[in-house]
């Protein structure tokens, strides 16, 4: 089996007097990075349900994808979206420079846009319930409001830590919780645009599409 | 571990942010999501062809997202963070194929398919 | 959007009303007499001494990853009582109400549990066992011992430790109070579906499951992130991937297992309860759902996660073996890729469980070969621990018993699982009690790793080794106990009977049923010796304690290093790692007594309140939603919010202790040579900040 080099026991370090302090925000980003890989988990089986009960029989003979999805509507939320993020990197170029007010700015931006999005996912829910077509219609129905919901929850409560964020950042400065916060936000925040890709590829153009 | 900064600004994921790099990506995102959303609103295309195509710029922008916005890469900041989502990615490939393949074989088995074709489900 | 379901319902109580508290039923008023009788003797005894205080600051509030780890171990060790006192039912159940002759007592038309009140057991008994008691018990293991082995100070996220573990807490209260407030779910600890869906299941029972297991395993998920970031980010300065300890690997595998697979379960559970609550339909059999679908998601999770309880028992496994063989362990490398390509091909196997679905051959057989193959890495262990034994000094300890023994049981375990991993046999054999026997005897791999666990560390936290005598004869009693209950369940099961009947229809049956119900008369013995080894170690404390840090003297890894029992501090000075099995390495060149020269500051976390309110929050939020009272759910998701915010502005700078101050605490320990050989630290251990300040808890036991 492999050996280990040989460690002259005469001459080993023992203690690790150095005093190293290990990297507080790599670590926090990184558990971070992994809530948020196990809660794409949780989107990876709405999406498996939403491939399953995307079908005509678990349409119950109500209305399937063709019906429900209006690709170009959720295209403006994605633009939306997009530039939420964008205001975001802004905000986090801003942080680069330790410019406070274009961190606040950036923030306030993501926070708008990010609002706008959410207000276009709900107009567009209260057309389709407005024709009948509400989660308890059929199985088909339930997996898409779960799935695109789940994205609008993450959303809200982005909506809300962006605006907490900017309550410290005006308060506390870029103190290094504060800068780890916010990096933690950009990578939730990045990483809901990257969740959306698939939503709309998935949901919208391929509902559009009529494959199934 | 010895990448200690006092000022957390200096902090090697705040010196990540590019603003060039974030602008291209969106105006790229923008690009990729309309092209396909453009085909698909105009039916240019075989449903199946069309698919490829979206199916080709969802993968696409994984990469330029992952890549430029994410900052997925392999520097010394960045490589746990790539390799846990490598690590993940055949875990969705699973939970969603695997599932997608046992329910497909299921539901030709069972007798789905001719309740598809019945008349009360035509649409 | 909300859906009707039969009976009252009261904007304040919700579905709650006083008939809803089962005073009617004997057993469970019975039940409720003697915990309440328990709690308030707990309670009284915790007043008389005083020490309300103490439990606070000390462990309520702690966010040492020891402390937590205890605590976690406690939760465990309870709640396996729980569920098998609810074994105990279902053993005496079936023994009872076998042949239409059998007579039927306290409503029961055979045996004396009705249906309904037997579905509740082994729906109790099954989500307990798996998540309210191994779970946590693993979990605390991990969490005393991971950081020791790698050489930190503490879990990369001491506060969201203390948060995992109260969001299990409420969890597991959840599933305590349903006993005693409305019913438990009878639907299996899987859930059968749509037996669970509202039409089937109308009352609180599945509500109560659903919410408990969806609190349970945001915890066990929070849970693995920490193992995860904490065995990336923290391990000591030259301790290499190719110098970690085994149990960390496994620890490592299991938490990427846990991360990945618990987010499942939880969405699972989280769309049943959407069915349930906002009336979609997922999972019912009408208007588009598709039931199997359920058992899919639920299996995707509930695969991974035997092998998230299987991996952290190879782990101690590792770690027990070499020491009591007084050789290094065979094939590390082969052992750490192993344990990862467990935890790999475990992800690939669930469809197993329900292979009678009726998918296509291609995906039977898919899955047949992936379950087969994880027999591969499996091997691979089982050989090297056979070749660590081979020309050891093999010693028989307690630990060692327990770990040679599940060593047996893993050898059955595993071929029964390749018998049931052909789809042919497993078509046969689907849903009978050769089933219930093959997972009981694997899951039983892992209780036995952790009594020996809990046998092996407890010296290292507590500072005192378990009795000697009582532990063998709790060993010998429990071994007997598993081979003749579950080699009657086999048998049994070849027979052709059911799981989950509370009546069984042939005679023939009853002389297995005997050997069942006498097997585990074996527990109930074996748990008494349980009971009596703590009390007896506790009570004699003095004559078991260890006055070195390596309390079994061939021990190996890092954790040994740390004196015993472990200061709250772990190490007074980091160490640098130098060789794969670093106490040992130390141990055999005369290093082992060389301590730091000189002492620097320590920087910790302030204890802080917020997990244990965070953990009451989730409870009522679950019993808020269970009786559907949405103002206590409301308002205790808006609590949830406000302590998580407040959190994060409260910025808590932690504390420093100064050099000179751990030099004096060093000082009181018997392993660092000199005269005065005084040992800190009372009952309850983990050498407590207070015993220090107080020397009248020490002198007491000296």
């Amino acid at each position: 089996m492999s050996q280990e080099a040989y460690v002259d026991p005469a001459t080993a370090v023992l203690w690790d007097q150095s005093h190293t302090e290990h990297d507080m925000i790599a670590t926090r980003t990184l558990g971070f990075w992994l809530y948020l890989l196990s809660d794409a988990m949780i989107v990876s089986s709405l999406f498996a349900s939403y491939l399953v009960l995307d079908h005509r029989v678990n349409a119950a003979a109500g209305p399937t994808a063709g019906d429900v999805v209006h690709p170009m509507a959720a295209f403006w939320g994605t633009v939306l979206l997009f530039s939420a993020i964008l205001a975001y990197g802004a905000a986090m170029v801003g942080l680069k420079r330790g410019n406070r007010t274009a961190v606040l700015v950036g923030l306030g931006g993501a926070f708008l846009l990010g609002g706008g999005f959410l207000l276009a996912e709900g107009y567009d829910f209260a057309q389709l319930a407005l024709h009948g077509m509400v989660p308890e219609r059929s199985g088909y129905l339930s997996a898409f409001y779960a799935l695109v919901l789940y994205h609008g929850a993450h959303l809200v409560f982005g909506v809300l830590w962006i605006a907490v964020m900017m309550a410290q950042v005006a308060r506390q400065g870029f103190t290094p919780n504060v800068v780890y916060r916010l990096l933690n936000l950009k990578l939730f925040w990045f990483f809901q645009g990257f969740i959306w890709i698939y939503v709309f590829s998935f949901v919208y153009l391929a509902g559009a599409l009529h494959v199934h | 571990m010895s990448t200690e900064a006092r000022d957390p600004l200096q902090h090697p994921e705040v010196q990540l942010a590019r603003g060039g790099q974030y602008l291209g990506t969106y105006i790229v995102s923008l690009l990729l999501t309309g092209a396909p959303l453009w085909l698909v609103v105009h039916h240019l295309g075989t449903p199946l062809r069309l698919m490829i195509v979206v199916v080709a710029c969802a993968a696409a922008l994984t990469l330029i997202q992952g890549y430029f916005w994410l900052r997925l890469d392999f520097s010394r900041t960045q490589r746990w963070m790539t390799a846990a989502f490598v690590l993940f990615i055949p875990l969705f490939v699973m939970t969603i194929g695997l599932t997608a393949w046992m329910f497909a074989t299921l539901y030709t088995r069972t007798m789905i398919p001719t309740l598809m074709h019945a008349p009360a489900f035509a649409h | 959007m909300l859906v009707d379901y039969p009976g009252p319902w009261t904007p304040l109580l919700g579905r709650l009303d006083a008939h809803q508290i089962p005073l009617q039923n004997p057993i469970l008023f019975w039940t409720f007499v003697l915990v309440s009788l328990g709690a308030a003797t707990v309670l009284g005894a915790v007043t008389y001494y005083r020490s309300w205080g103490y439990l606070w600051r000390e462990w309520l509030t702690s966010l040492d990853h020891k402390r937590i780890g205890v605590m976690y171990c406690l939760l465990g060790v309870v709640m396996l009582f729980r569920g098998f006192i609810d074994g105990v039912m279902m053993r005496t159940q079936q023994v009872m109400a076998v042949g239409p002759k059998s007579p039927g007592y306290l409503g029961a038309v055979h045996g004396y549990l009705p249906p309904y009140h037997f579905g509740q057991i082994y729906s109790a008994h099954g989500t307990i066992m798996i998540l309210f008691a191994i779970t946590p018990i693993l979990v605390g293991i991990m969490n005393i011992i991971v950081p020791l082995q790698i050489g930190a100070r503490d879990m990369a996220y001491p506060y969201l430790n203390a948060v995992s573990f109260w969001l299990t807490a409420a969890a597991t209260g959840l599933v305590m109070i349903s006993l005693f407030i409305g019913d438990f779910s009878h639907a299996g600890w899987v859930g059968l579906s749509p037996l669970t869906e509202l039409a089937y299941s109308p009352g609180v029972g599945v509500d109560y499951w659903s919410w408990a297991v969806q609190i349970g395993s945001v915890g066990t998920t929070l849970a693995s992130i920490n193992i995860i970031a904490t065995i990336i980010k923290m391990r000591a300065p030259g301790m290499s991937w190719t110098k970690m300890p085994i149990f960390c690997w496994t620890a490592l595998s299991t938490s990427v297992v846990g991360l990945s697979s618990f987010p499942v379960f939880t969405a699972a559970v989280a769309l049943l309860s959407l069915d349930r609550y906002a009336g979609t339909h997922f999972f019912t059999p009408g208007l588009g759902g598709n039931l199997m679908l359920y058992t899919d998601l639920f299996w995707i999770w509930g695969h991974p996660e035997v092998y998230y309880v299987v991996l952290p028992a190879f782990g101690i496994l590792s770690e027990i073996i070499p020491t009591f063989s007084e050789k290094p362990l065979f094939g590390y490398i082969t052992m750490a890729a192993a344990s990862i390509a467990i935890g790999g091909v475990s992800w690939s196997v669930w469809l197993h469980h329900f292979f009678t679905m009726g998918a296509g051959p291609g995906v039977n057989a898919f899955f047949s070969i992936a379950s087969m193959l994880v027999g591969i890495p499996t091997g691979v262990k089982v050989f090297n621990w056979a070749f660590t034994l081979y020309r050891g000094r093999v010693r028989f300890d307690v630990p060692m018993l327990w770990a040679l023994a599940a060593l047996v049981l893993l050898l059955t375990g595993g071929l029964t699982g390749m018998m049931l991993a052909m789809p042919a046999i497993n078509y046969t054999v689907h849903n009978s009690v050769f089933v219930v026997a093959h997972f009981h005897n694997m899951l039983n791999v892992v209780g036995f790793a952790c009594f020996g666990a809990i046998n092996y560390w407890f010296p290292k936290v507590f500072g005192f080794k378990l009795d000697e005598r009582t532990g063998k004869l709790a060993f010998w009693f429990f071994s007997a106990g598993t081979v003749v209950l579950f080699g009657s369940m086999y048998a049994l099961g070849f027979m052709g009977m059911p799981r989950r009947i509370d009546y069984i229809p042939f005679t023939s049956w009853r002389p297995l049923l005997i050997g069942e119900e006498v097997g585990i008369f074996l527990f109930l013995i074996a748990s008494y010796y349980m009971v009596k080894q703590l009390f007896v170690s506790i009570r004699d404390r003095a004559k078991n304690r260890v006055t070195t840090s390596d309390a079994w003297g061939t021990s190996r890894s890092l954790e040994w290093l740390a004196h015993s029992p472990v200061p709250f501090y772990n190490f007074a000075v980091q160490p640098h790692v130098n060789a794969r099995d670093e106490w040992a390495w130390r141990r055999e060149h005369g290093l082992g007594h060389v301590r730091p020269d000189h002492y620097e500051d320590i920087h910790l976390p302030n204890n802080t309140p917020l997990p244990l309110m965070l953990g009451a929050c989730a409870f009522a939020l679950g019993f808020g939603l269970v009786w559907r009272m949405y103002w206590l759910a409301l308002v205790s998701l808006i609590g949830i919010v406000i302590i998580v915010i407040a959190r994060s502005f409260q910025d808590d700078p932690g504390h420093t202790l100064p050099g000179a101050q751990i030099r004096q605490m060093e000082a009181v320990y018997p392993d660092i040579p000199r005269e005065a050989g005084a040992t800190g630290g009372m009952l309850g251990g983990v050498v407590a900040r207070h015993a220090l300040a107080a020397p009248r808890s020490r002198a007491r036991d000296d």
